[in-house]
């Protein structure tokens, strides 16, 4: 902000309004409580989010539990659906325009997105955390080494998810996200035979460090999202 | 909508255009009548521009019935001397400025209505707007920087 803007707010402060509190109380807007706002938002969460969260945990259920398979590179290639589901879910006022008048309602886009990254993120953290158990049930890996190669994948396409979809406005940018979920996916579940070195112990010092870069940098593009929900509000 | 954000600035545009803090305060809760009676809340978008609208033809109704009245004087907000001054020769320098380069101003840059929104009200293109915005602020600036109070 420039010195001759700061000025001009400063000149242009009226004096205090007298009557605001007792004006804006008779409109009786009831206060709501933020775990009854979660809950509000978490009904417009569409259902098919919940239904792919589900599909991958009975699948991982069935493989580890009842044919006592190896389900950790499985898992491992899911996890980006996951990501997907999640950041399109994110950006949805964005790709079908409604941006504008979620703005213009009664909670602001901002606190919007921000409940529905909280839920989302939520119940992404305890399905990753029971998937990390299932992985790790007949793959003979450490839990650490299971839990970063299924949470790894899931990073990577959250974090080129979000990028994509700040990038590309619309519909082309859920397909851009799909179609990056799908490579990481496919590339997940063929590394693991064709490239072992990967997954070697020896690599396993870099994975850690590639996951934690990836939460920094999911975290900058949550940030940036929240924020040009702001400019889209005064732009 | 942040209802309570917007009635400060349709207060303070209201208390600018009419230079009484009474008068300010009943225009702007007939703003906010008005503007629910209609329902705007479900046009979305044009929320901004309605509630502007009707406080600035409430307004310019207020003024031909009022006698045009000098700027109120209140007690400022704590600041140094040094802001005080600086206050006092930004008002002298605003005063300079016409009443719809006022306006602009504090549309734009203290209330932050999008210039699409300052087009509509006015009845201007996004063009027109840019442009007399640019007029505004760079007479704005010169002023100020006559006064020595721009670097």
């Amino acid at each position: 902000m420039n010195n001759w803007k700061r000025e001009l707010r400063r000149t242009f402060a009226a004096p205090p309004p007298q009557r605001k509190r007792e004006f804006l109380r008779q409109w009786g807007m009831p206060r709501m409580s933020v775990f009854r706002f979660l809950l509000t938002q978490t009904g417009y969460i569409r259902k098919w989010v919940w239904c792919v969260s589900a599909l991958i945990f009975t699948a991982a259920v069935v493989g580890a539990g009842v044919l006592s398979r190896n389900m950790l590179w499985e898992i491992s290639a899911l996890t980006p659906l996951l990501a997907l589901v999640a950041v399109c879910e994110s950006g949805r006022s964005e790709c079908y325009e409604m941006a504008e008048l979620e703005l213009a309602t009664r909670f602001s886009l901002r606190s919007v997105t921000m409940a529905r990254l909280c839920i989302l993120g939520a119940e992404n953290l305890v399905l990753l955390c029971l998937l990390t158990l299932l992985g790790l049930w007949h793959s003979g890996f450490p839990s650490l080494a299971a839990g970063v190669y299924i949470l790894t994948p899931f990073l990577l396409t959250s974090f080129l998810g979000l990028y994509a979809l700040r990038r590309i406005r619309g519909r082309e940018g859920v397909s851009v996200c799909a179609g990056l979920a799908l490579f990481i996916s496919v590339s997940v579940f063929f590394t693991h035979n064709s490239l072992p070195y990967l997954y070697a112990e020896s690599c396993l010092s870099w994975w850690i460090a590639g996951a934690l870069a990836l939460c920094a940098g999911i975290a900058t593009q949550y940030a940036t999202m929240l924020k040009q929900t702001e400019e889209l509000a005064w732009n | 909508m942040d209802l309570e954000e917007q009635y400060d600035k349709i207060y303070r545009y209201c208390y600018f255009r009419l230079h009484s803090r009474e008068l300010a305060e009943d225009v702007t809760q007939e703003t906010f009548l008005r503007y629910f009676e209609h329902d705007y809340r479900l046009t979305s978008g044009a929320a901004l521009r309605c509630l502007y609208t009707i406080a600035r033809n409430l307004c310019v109704d207020v003024s031909r019935k009022a006698q045009p009245l000098p700027l109120e004087e209140f007690p400022p907000i704590e600041t140094t001397e040094e802001q005080t001054m600086t206050g006092i020769a930004v008002k002298s320098v605003l005063s300079k400025l016409d009443d719809g380069e006022r306006e602009l101003l504090l549309l734009r840059y203290v209330n932050e209505v999008p210039v699409a929104e300052i087009g509509r009200l006015l009845g201007i293109s996004r063009f027109a707007v840019y442009r007399k915005l640019l007029s505004a602020s760079n007479r704005f600036r010169e002023e100020l920087r006559k006064e020595d109070l721009h670097e």
